[in-house]
Protein backbone atom coordinates (compact mmCIF):
# COMPACT_ATOMS: atom_id res chain seq x y z
CA UNK A 1 0.00 0.00 0.00
CA UNK A 2 2.65 2.58 0.95
CA UNK A 3 4.86 1.58 -2.27
CA UNK A 4 1.48 2.47 -4.47
CA UNK A 5 0.62 5.27 -2.82
CA UNK A 6 4.04 6.80 -3.76
CA UNK A 7 3.26 6.37 -7.09
CA UNK A 8 -0.03 8.18 -7.05
CA UNK A 9 0.27 11.83 -8.05
CA UNK A 10 -0.58 13.55 -5.04
CA UNK A 11 1.71 16.51 -5.05
CA UNK A 12 0.39 17.32 -8.40
CA UNK A 13 -2.95 17.21 -7.37
CA UNK A 14 -2.23 19.25 -4.63
CA UNK A 15 -1.46 21.86 -6.93
CA UNK A 16 -4.79 21.20 -8.90
CA UNK A 17 -3.57 19.53 -11.51
CA UNK A 18 -6.66 17.94 -13.08
CA UNK A 19 -4.55 15.09 -14.90
CA UNK A 20 -3.57 13.76 -11.58
CA UNK A 21 -7.22 14.25 -9.95
CA UNK A 22 -8.11 12.01 -13.07
CA UNK A 23 -5.96 9.51 -12.06
CA UNK A 24 -6.15 9.53 -8.42
CA UNK A 25 -10.44 9.20 -9.30
CA UNK A 26 -9.61 6.27 -11.70
CA UNK A 27 -7.69 4.28 -9.37
CA UNK A 28 -9.92 4.80 -6.09
CA UNK A 29 -13.35 5.10 -8.05
CA UNK A 30 -14.15 1.11 -7.72
CA UNK A 31 -12.92 0.03 -4.62
CA UNK A 32 -14.77 3.70 -2.46
CA UNK A 33 -17.72 2.46 -4.77
CA UNK A 34 -17.56 -1.71 -3.93
CA UNK A 35 -17.13 -0.28 -0.34
CA UNK A 36 -20.36 2.12 -0.01
CA UNK A 37 -22.79 -0.38 -2.07
CA UNK A 38 -21.71 -3.41 0.33
CA UNK A 39 -22.71 -1.19 2.73
CA UNK A 40 -25.34 1.22 1.68
CA UNK A 41 -26.76 -1.46 -0.60
CA UNK A 42 -27.95 1.24 -3.00
CA UNK A 43 -26.49 2.39 -6.30
CA UNK A 44 -27.15 5.69 -6.22
CA UNK A 45 -26.08 6.25 -2.89
CA UNK A 46 -22.69 4.40 -3.85
CA UNK A 47 -22.50 6.80 -6.39
CA UNK A 48 -23.49 9.43 -4.43
CA UNK A 49 -20.30 8.48 -1.85
CA UNK A 50 -18.24 8.70 -4.38
CA UNK A 51 -18.41 11.95 -5.50
CA UNK A 52 -18.78 13.37 -2.26
CA UNK A 53 -15.53 11.94 -1.22
CA UNK A 54 -13.85 13.01 -4.57
CA UNK A 55 -15.32 16.87 -3.76
CA UNK A 56 -14.14 16.91 -0.46
CA UNK A 57 -10.67 15.76 -0.91
CA UNK A 58 -10.44 18.31 -3.53
CA UNK A 59 -11.37 20.69 -0.56
CA UNK A 60 -9.36 19.23 2.23
CA UNK A 61 -6.32 18.01 0.47
CA UNK A 62 -4.08 20.73 1.65
CA UNK A 63 -4.96 19.74 5.28
CA UNK A 64 -3.11 15.82 4.52
CA UNK A 65 0.56 16.05 6.02
CA UNK A 66 1.46 12.41 4.77
CA UNK A 67 1.01 11.68 1.12
CA UNK A 68 1.88 8.06 1.51
CA UNK A 69 -1.89 7.92 3.08
CA UNK A 70 -3.45 9.43 0.69
CA UNK A 71 -5.66 5.85 -0.02
CA UNK A 72 -6.93 5.34 3.93
CA UNK A 73 -7.17 9.52 4.31
CA UNK A 74 -9.89 9.00 1.39
CA UNK A 75 -11.46 6.04 2.54
CA UNK A 76 -11.54 7.76 6.32
CA UNK A 77 -14.00 10.71 4.10
CA UNK A 78 -15.46 7.66 2.73
CA UNK A 79 -16.15 6.20 5.64
CA UNK A 80 -17.86 9.74 7.10
CA UNK A 81 -20.07 9.90 4.11
CA UNK A 82 -21.32 6.34 4.26
CA UNK A 83 -22.41 7.18 8.01
CA UNK A 84 -24.17 10.72 6.93
CA UNK A 85 -26.25 8.18 3.82
CA UNK A 86 -26.70 5.50 6.72
CA UNK A 87 -28.29 7.81 9.73
CA UNK A 88 -30.25 9.58 6.80
CA UNK A 89 -32.30 6.26 6.05
CA UNK A 90 -32.52 6.03 9.85
CA UNK A 91 -30.26 3.12 10.26
CA UNK A 92 -28.23 5.33 12.61
CA UNK A 93 -29.08 2.59 15.40
CA UNK A 94 -27.61 -0.25 13.87
CA UNK A 95 -24.25 1.09 11.80
CA UNK A 96 -23.37 2.57 15.64
CA UNK A 97 -24.05 -0.13 17.42
CA UNK A 98 -21.41 -1.94 19.03
CA UNK A 99 -20.51 -5.71 18.65
CA UNK A 100 -20.72 -7.46 21.92
CA UNK A 101 -17.76 -9.42 21.07
CA UNK A 102 -15.74 -6.03 20.61
CA UNK A 103 -14.47 -6.92 23.70
CA UNK A 104 -12.39 -10.13 24.09
CA UNK A 105 -9.14 -7.86 22.41
CA UNK A 106 -6.58 -9.46 24.23
CA UNK A 107 -7.14 -12.92 23.48
CA UNK A 108 -8.03 -12.33 19.70
CA UNK A 109 -4.53 -10.24 19.40
CA UNK A 110 -2.88 -13.97 20.10
CA UNK A 111 -5.51 -15.91 18.83
CA UNK A 112 -4.46 -17.85 15.23
CA UNK A 113 -7.56 -16.70 12.79
CA UNK A 114 -6.27 -18.56 9.82
CA UNK A 115 -5.26 -16.76 6.61
CA UNK A 116 -6.01 -12.71 6.37
CA UNK A 117 -9.18 -11.82 4.58
CA UNK A 118 -6.95 -10.39 1.62
CA UNK A 119 -5.54 -14.14 0.83
CA UNK A 120 -8.60 -15.51 0.93
CA UNK A 121 -9.30 -17.55 -2.12
CA UNK A 122 -12.90 -18.14 -3.59
CA UNK A 123 -13.89 -20.74 -6.05
CA UNK A 124 -16.82 -19.61 -8.65
CA UNK A 125 -19.45 -21.96 -6.98
CA UNK A 126 -19.11 -20.09 -3.87
CA UNK A 127 -18.96 -16.12 -4.84
CA UNK A 128 -23.12 -16.14 -4.11
CA UNK A 129 -22.62 -18.08 -0.74
CA UNK A 130 -19.60 -15.38 -0.14
CA UNK A 131 -21.97 -12.35 -0.92
CA UNK A 132 -24.72 -13.65 0.93
CA UNK A 133 -22.58 -14.25 4.30
CA UNK A 134 -20.96 -10.93 3.70
CA UNK A 135 -24.34 -9.45 3.75
CA UNK A 136 -25.28 -11.28 7.04
CA UNK A 137 -22.49 -9.47 8.61
CA UNK A 138 -22.89 -6.29 11.43
CA UNK A 139 -21.96 -3.24 9.82
CA UNK A 140 -19.33 -2.64 11.90
CA UNK A 141 -17.66 -6.44 11.04
CA UNK A 142 -18.97 -5.99 7.33
CA UNK A 143 -16.85 -2.76 7.43
CA UNK A 144 -13.49 -4.12 8.71
CA UNK A 145 -13.59 -6.90 6.46
CA UNK A 146 -14.05 -4.65 3.18
CA UNK A 147 -11.32 -2.36 3.94
CA UNK A 148 -9.50 -4.83 4.03
CA UNK A 149 -10.81 -6.70 1.01
CA UNK A 150 -11.02 -3.71 -1.68
CA UNK A 151 -7.80 -2.07 -0.39
CA UNK A 152 -5.72 -3.89 1.70
CA UNK A 153 -5.65 -1.57 4.43
CA UNK A 154 -3.51 -1.90 7.52
CA UNK A 155 -5.31 -2.23 10.54
CA UNK A 156 -3.73 0.53 12.00
CA UNK A 157 -5.43 2.47 9.05
CA UNK A 158 -8.89 0.81 9.33
CA UNK A 159 -8.81 1.97 13.01
CA UNK A 160 -8.22 5.76 11.53
CA UNK A 161 -10.52 5.12 9.32
CA UNK A 162 -13.40 3.81 11.32
CA UNK A 163 -12.11 6.31 14.46
CA UNK A 164 -11.92 2.82 16.76
CA UNK A 165 -9.12 1.29 19.14
CA UNK A 166 -6.78 -1.29 16.78
CA UNK A 167 -7.86 -3.83 19.86
CA UNK A 168 -11.71 -3.45 18.29
CA UNK A 169 -10.37 -3.70 14.77
CA UNK A 170 -8.37 -6.93 15.25
CA UNK A 171 -11.92 -8.05 17.33
CA UNK A 172 -14.11 -7.41 14.43
CA UNK A 173 -12.50 -8.84 11.93
CA UNK A 174 -11.83 -12.20 14.13
CA UNK A 175 -15.37 -12.49 14.08
CA UNK A 176 -16.01 -11.96 10.82
CA UNK A 177 -13.01 -14.27 9.60
CA UNK A 178 -15.05 -16.61 11.92
CA UNK A 179 -18.14 -16.57 10.16
CA UNK A 180 -16.52 -17.70 7.01
CA UNK A 181 -14.00 -20.07 8.07
CA UNK A 182 -16.37 -22.85 7.18
CA UNK A 183 -16.81 -21.42 3.79
CA UNK A 184 -13.26 -20.66 3.54
CA UNK A 185 -11.57 -23.36 5.33
CA UNK A 186 -11.01 -26.27 2.70
CA UNK A 187 -10.03 -23.85 -0.39
CA UNK A 188 -8.12 -21.16 1.80
CA UNK A 189 -4.00 -21.88 1.55
CA UNK B 1 -10.44 -19.29 -8.13
CA UNK B 2 -10.19 -15.43 -7.46
CA UNK B 3 -9.35 -13.11 -4.42
CA UNK B 4 -12.17 -11.59 -2.49
CA UNK B 5 -10.80 -8.30 -3.80
CA UNK B 6 -11.09 -9.60 -7.25
CA UNK B 7 -14.55 -11.12 -6.81
CA UNK B 8 -15.69 -7.87 -5.04
CA UNK B 9 -14.71 -6.00 -7.57
CA UNK B 10 -15.86 -7.82 -10.25
CA UNK B 11 -19.41 -7.94 -8.55
CA UNK B 12 -19.58 -3.79 -9.19
CA UNK B 13 -17.88 -3.94 -12.48
CA UNK B 14 -21.30 -2.92 -13.89
CA UNK B 15 -21.30 0.04 -12.07
CA UNK B 16 -17.82 1.11 -13.74
CA UNK B 17 -19.56 3.39 -16.78
CA UNK B 18 -21.30 5.52 -14.58
CA UNK B 19 -18.42 5.42 -12.44
CA UNK B 20 -16.55 6.93 -15.85
CA UNK B 21 -18.96 9.20 -16.23
CA UNK B 22 -18.92 10.98 -12.64
CA UNK B 23 -15.17 10.76 -13.36
CA UNK B 24 -15.17 13.04 -16.51
CA UNK B 25 -17.74 15.29 -14.56
CA UNK B 26 -15.38 15.97 -12.04
CA UNK B 27 -12.35 16.40 -14.07
CA UNK B 28 -14.56 18.62 -15.89
CA UNK B 29 -15.36 20.69 -13.54
CA UNK B 30 -11.67 20.84 -11.86
CA UNK B 31 -10.81 22.12 -15.33
CA UNK B 32 -13.49 24.63 -15.88
CA UNK B 33 -12.47 25.73 -11.85
CA UNK B 34 -16.09 25.29 -10.40
CA UNK B 35 -14.28 23.52 -7.71
CA UNK B 36 -12.38 25.51 -6.56
CA UNK B 37 -8.69 24.11 -5.76
CA UNK B 38 -8.02 26.20 -2.00
CA UNK B 39 -4.22 26.73 -1.43
CA UNK B 40 -2.85 26.60 1.88
CA UNK B 41 -2.94 29.18 3.59
CA UNK B 42 0.41 31.45 4.40
CA UNK B 43 -0.62 30.27 8.30
CA UNK B 44 -0.82 27.15 7.17
CA UNK B 45 2.05 26.71 6.04
CA UNK B 46 3.83 28.17 8.28
CA UNK B 47 2.29 25.93 10.75
CA UNK B 48 3.38 22.93 8.82
CA UNK B 49 7.00 24.02 7.93
CA UNK B 50 7.73 25.36 11.43
CA UNK B 51 5.84 23.82 13.96
CA UNK B 52 4.61 20.24 12.81
CA UNK B 53 7.81 19.36 10.66
CA UNK B 54 10.41 20.15 13.29
CA UNK B 55 7.92 17.99 15.69
CA UNK B 56 11.07 16.39 17.36
CA UNK B 57 13.38 19.45 18.00
CA UNK B 58 10.37 20.95 19.71
CA UNK B 59 9.56 17.89 21.83
CA UNK B 60 13.29 18.05 22.46
CA UNK B 61 13.50 21.80 23.69
CA UNK B 62 10.66 21.28 25.75
CA UNK B 63 12.07 18.08 27.24
CA UNK B 64 14.94 20.45 28.20
CA UNK B 65 13.10 23.42 29.62
CA UNK B 66 11.26 20.61 31.68
CA UNK B 67 14.24 19.23 33.10
CA UNK B 68 15.72 22.68 33.87
CA UNK B 69 12.47 23.29 35.65
CA UNK B 70 12.83 20.57 37.85
CA UNK B 71 16.97 20.90 38.38
CA UNK B 72 15.63 24.38 39.41
CA UNK B 73 12.75 23.47 41.43
CA UNK B 74 14.99 20.57 43.80
CA UNK B 75 17.66 22.84 43.88
CA UNK B 76 15.74 26.12 45.19
CA UNK B 77 13.70 24.07 47.72
CA UNK B 78 16.15 23.29 50.39
CA UNK B 79 17.24 26.94 50.29
CA UNK B 80 13.86 28.19 51.69
CA UNK B 81 14.77 26.31 55.11
CA UNK B 82 18.00 27.33 54.78
CA UNK B 83 17.98 30.56 56.26
CA UNK B 84 17.34 28.59 59.72
CA UNK B 85 20.18 26.68 59.13
CA UNK B 86 22.17 29.82 58.23
CA UNK B 87 21.28 31.55 61.61
CA UNK B 88 21.94 28.37 63.41
CA UNK B 89 25.13 28.14 61.91
CA UNK B 90 25.82 32.24 62.86
CA UNK B 91 24.55 31.46 66.64
CA UNK B 92 26.93 28.91 67.19
CA UNK B 93 29.13 29.70 70.51
CA UNK B 94 32.71 30.89 68.37
CA UNK B 95 31.03 32.99 66.03
CA UNK B 96 28.83 34.65 68.82
CA UNK B 97 32.15 35.24 70.82
CA UNK B 98 34.23 36.48 68.03
CA UNK B 99 31.40 38.56 67.26
CA UNK B 100 30.90 40.24 70.94
CA UNK B 101 34.48 40.77 70.71
CA UNK B 102 34.19 43.02 67.78
CA UNK B 103 31.80 44.20 69.19
CA UNK B 104 33.10 45.45 72.04
CA UNK B 105 36.10 46.44 70.02
CA UNK B 106 34.20 48.54 68.24
CA UNK B 107 32.38 49.98 71.20
CA UNK B 108 35.69 51.25 72.53
CA UNK B 109 37.21 52.54 69.41
CA UNK B 110 34.33 54.66 68.91
CA UNK B 111 33.63 55.81 72.42
CA UNK B 112 35.45 58.90 72.75
CA UNK B 113 34.64 60.28 69.14
CA UNK B 114 30.54 59.17 69.97
CA UNK B 115 30.86 61.30 73.00
CA UNK B 116 31.18 64.89 71.97
CA UNK B 117 28.77 64.49 69.28
CA UNK B 118 26.29 63.32 71.71
CA UNK B 119 26.76 66.66 73.03
CA UNK B 120 25.88 69.12 70.06
CA UNK B 121 22.86 70.94 70.05
CA UNK B 122 19.67 69.94 68.61
CA UNK B 123 17.75 72.75 67.08
CA UNK B 124 14.45 71.20 68.38
CA UNK B 125 15.26 71.69 72.18
CA UNK B 126 17.08 74.82 71.18
CA UNK B 127 14.84 77.54 72.51
CA UNK B 128 13.96 80.96 70.94
CA UNK B 129 16.94 83.16 70.42
CA UNK B 130 19.86 82.86 67.53
CA UNK B 131 21.09 79.75 66.34
CA UNK B 132 24.69 80.82 67.21
CA UNK B 133 24.35 81.79 70.91
CA UNK B 134 25.23 78.07 72.64
CA UNK B 135 22.55 77.07 75.68
CA UNK B 136 23.19 76.65 79.07
CA UNK B 137 23.57 72.68 79.35
CA UNK B 138 26.15 73.11 76.48
CA UNK B 139 27.95 75.96 77.92
CA UNK B 140 27.73 73.63 81.31
CA UNK B 141 29.44 70.72 79.62
CA UNK B 142 31.85 73.01 78.34
CA UNK B 143 32.89 74.17 81.36
CA UNK B 144 33.18 70.49 82.96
Amino acid sequence: MEADARLLPVAAARSGDPAAWEALFRRFQLPLYAYARELLHDDQAALDVVQETFLNAVRHLATLRDEARFGSWLFGIAHQRCQQHGRRRGREARWLAAVPADQDIEDLSAADDGPDPHDWLVRSEQEAEFFRRLGELPDTQREVLLLRFVDDLSLDEIAGITGVPLGTVKSRLHHAKRSFRLLLGPASP
Amino acid sequence: MKTAREILLARHADAQPRLDALREAFVAGLSSARIAVPKPSLRTTLWEQLVVACRPAWIGIAAAWAVIAVLHATSAAPSADRPHAAVAKVASPEVEALLAAQRQLFVELCAPVDAPRRRTPEPATRPSGSIFRPNRRDRLAAAV
